[in-house]
Order: C-alpha cells, then structure tokens, then sequence
C-alpha cells in the first residue's frame, strides 16, 4: 500500500515536473514553436526535414547515376555494337529501296570509285 | 470562385481541402474549425515540443518533429471533429518520433562512411544528453535536468509510452493506438518504465 502510494506521488511529482518545464521555456524557443504553428497552419513547411530529404534524394540520385556508370561500363561494348547492327538491319528492311542495291551495294561503291557510272 | 480574404486564417483554405469546389457557407464553416485547430495546436503545442525534445534531446529537430505533425493533422485531419484532434495530434507526433528514431539510428550506423550526406551528425542527440555536465545540471533545474536525463535514458518506445500515459493522460487503449501497438505492449512498456524512473531517481533523491 506504501508502495503504491510512494509510486502515485512520484508520478504526480513527475508530471508537475514537466508542467514546470513547459512554464520554463525560453522566449526563443517559444517564438519559433509559434512560427511553426503557423507555417504548418499556412501548408509551410521549412527547416531541416526538407532539407534532410533533398540530401537524402540527391544522394539517391548520385548512387543511380554511378550504378548506372557502372553498369554501362562493365557490360561488354559488343552487345552494344550488336544492338547498332541489329538497328541497321531493321532499318534496311524497312526502307524503300529495292533491296537488289544492298545485295550490290559493293559493285555500286566499285563503280563510283572508278568514276565509270 | 475565388474569394479573397484577409483573416489571418485565409490561407488555411488551402489546406486539405478543395476552396475552389465549396460553396460559400461550407468555406465559411472552414474557417471557423482552422481558428479551431490554431487554437487546439496552441494549447498542445509545448507538451508536444517537451514530448519531442525529450525524445531527440534536440531543439531543432523537435521544432520540426512538432511542426511536421501539425502540418499533418491540419492537412489530412482538419476536417474531423475536434474532440478527436488530441489523439489523432499524439499518434501523428508519436510517429514521427519514431520516424526520428530509425532515421537516426540509421544515420549512426551509417554515418562514418556517410559523414558528409548530412552535417547534422555532429548536434547533440537522444544519447548525448545523458552525459550532462554537472556545471549544465546546476544551470537549469536541478528536479526538471534529472528526469529529462533518467527520461532519455529510456527505450524510446517505453520513453513514449510513459509520456503519453502519465503525462498526458492517453488511457491504455488510447495510448495503444498513438503507438501503433498492442494494448500489452502499452502495459508492458510503462509499467517497465515506472520500475527504472522510480528507482533511478529514488537514487538521485538519496
């Protein structure tokens, strides 16, 4: 029972103690509490959060771009060069010309070569 | 319709709700709640700080705990009713406490090799203020220094849990749902913290 008793009075010894420390807090900090309230009031929101958060994105970014880097550089320049030539190939078939003048296409160049068209 | 106003209050308008879409009369009926919620925030405002302060040990961040949680409940929560405001305010606070919490936490375990990411590693935090100098415990109030630093010394969640039951008066179930837990988790967790704030600063007393 003095026990319970004991912990019911440190309990309100508590709580006035935090009352009190609210009483006590500096005209600075009260000032900015109250700016904050209304910034949050008005949709504002400044100071550190957003600031974490852009950090924290641009770090994000920095990474992607790297990984990105990296991966373009590690991954071999021919399956970049089988892709350009499969690029062709679809472009070939896709044009208008008579495919016969890529089938002789060398002969074409020989000719313009030896100025005899 | 765009009707310009020049209450003080004229931008909560703005926020959360659609002022373009409303008719007048509901617009009107806006404004009451936001000087409504203005003032409901006024009166929480220091608890909530001291809540937050507690929790980070730094003023700065528990400015921007505190804020974030207002600019939550007048964005998404403005427009319940008032009674339920308080506890939607400590479950949105409580949040973003622990939000706090992990980031921080992260931010320690990564911060050697992420140092430069964030300069805000070298401010005070949750952690430092246990080691108060006696020559800083003088300065302020001696009582108010001792339980801010066995408070501190808590597990955040029982830290929180304590708070909101003693302090704030949240019953079990409230407080378990401003923690996002179990009602036992609530018990377990206050009653662990009564056992070490009753026994640390019984030996401070002493």
């Amino acid at each position: 029972m003095n026990q319970q008793r004991a912990e019911k009075q440190l309990l309100n010894e508590i709580k006035q103690e935090l009352d009190n420390s609210c009483d006590r807090l500096d005209a600075q900090t009260l000032s900015r509490l109250n700016y904050a309230r209304h910034q949050a009031l008005e949709g504002k929101h400044t100071a550190f959060f957003q600031r974490r958060v852009f950090t924290g994105s641009a770090l994000a970014a920095c990474l992607m771009v790297l990984g990105l880097g990296f991966y373009i550089q590690t991954d071999s320049q021919a399956e970049l060069d089988i892709a350009l030539s499969e690029l062709e190939d679809i472009e070939i078939l896709s044009a208008d010309e008579n495919l016969e003048l890529y089938e002789d296409i060398e002969f074409y160049q020989w000719l313009s070569m030896n100025n005899d068209f | 319709m765009n009707i310009a106003l020049n209450s003080s209050y004229d931008s909560y308008f703005t926020l959360g709700y659609d002022a373009q879409s409303k008719p007048l009369n509901v617009r009107s009926s806006s404004l009451d709640n936001s000087q409504a919620l203005g003032k409901f925030l006024a009166t929480i405002e220091k608890r909530a700080f001291r809540r937050a302060q507690i929790a980070t040990g730094n003023i700065d961040d528990a400015l921007d705990i505190v804020q974030d949680a207002m600019l939550t409940l007048v964005n998404k929560y403005a427009n319940k009713d008032a009674d339920e405001w308080a506890l939607l305010f400590h479950s949105i606070l409580s949040s973003r406490i622990m939000d706090w919490h992990r980031r921080t936490a992260v931010r320690r375990r990564f911060g050697a090799w992420l140092s430069f990411a964030n300069e805000d590693l070298d401010a005070p935090q949750f952690e430092d203020v246990q080691s108060h100098g006696p020559e800083q415990i003088l300065q302020i109030n001696q009582s108010i220094a001792m339980l801010e630093i066995a408070l501190q010394a808590l597990p955040i969640k029982q830290q929180q849990v304590f708070l909101l039951r003693a302090w704030e008066g949240l019953s079990e179930k409230e407080t378990a749902k401003a923690m996002s837990c179990s009602v036992g988790a609530v018990k377990s967790h206050y009653s662990r913290a009564r056992t070490f704030l009753s026994k640390e600063l019984e030996e401070e007393r002493s």
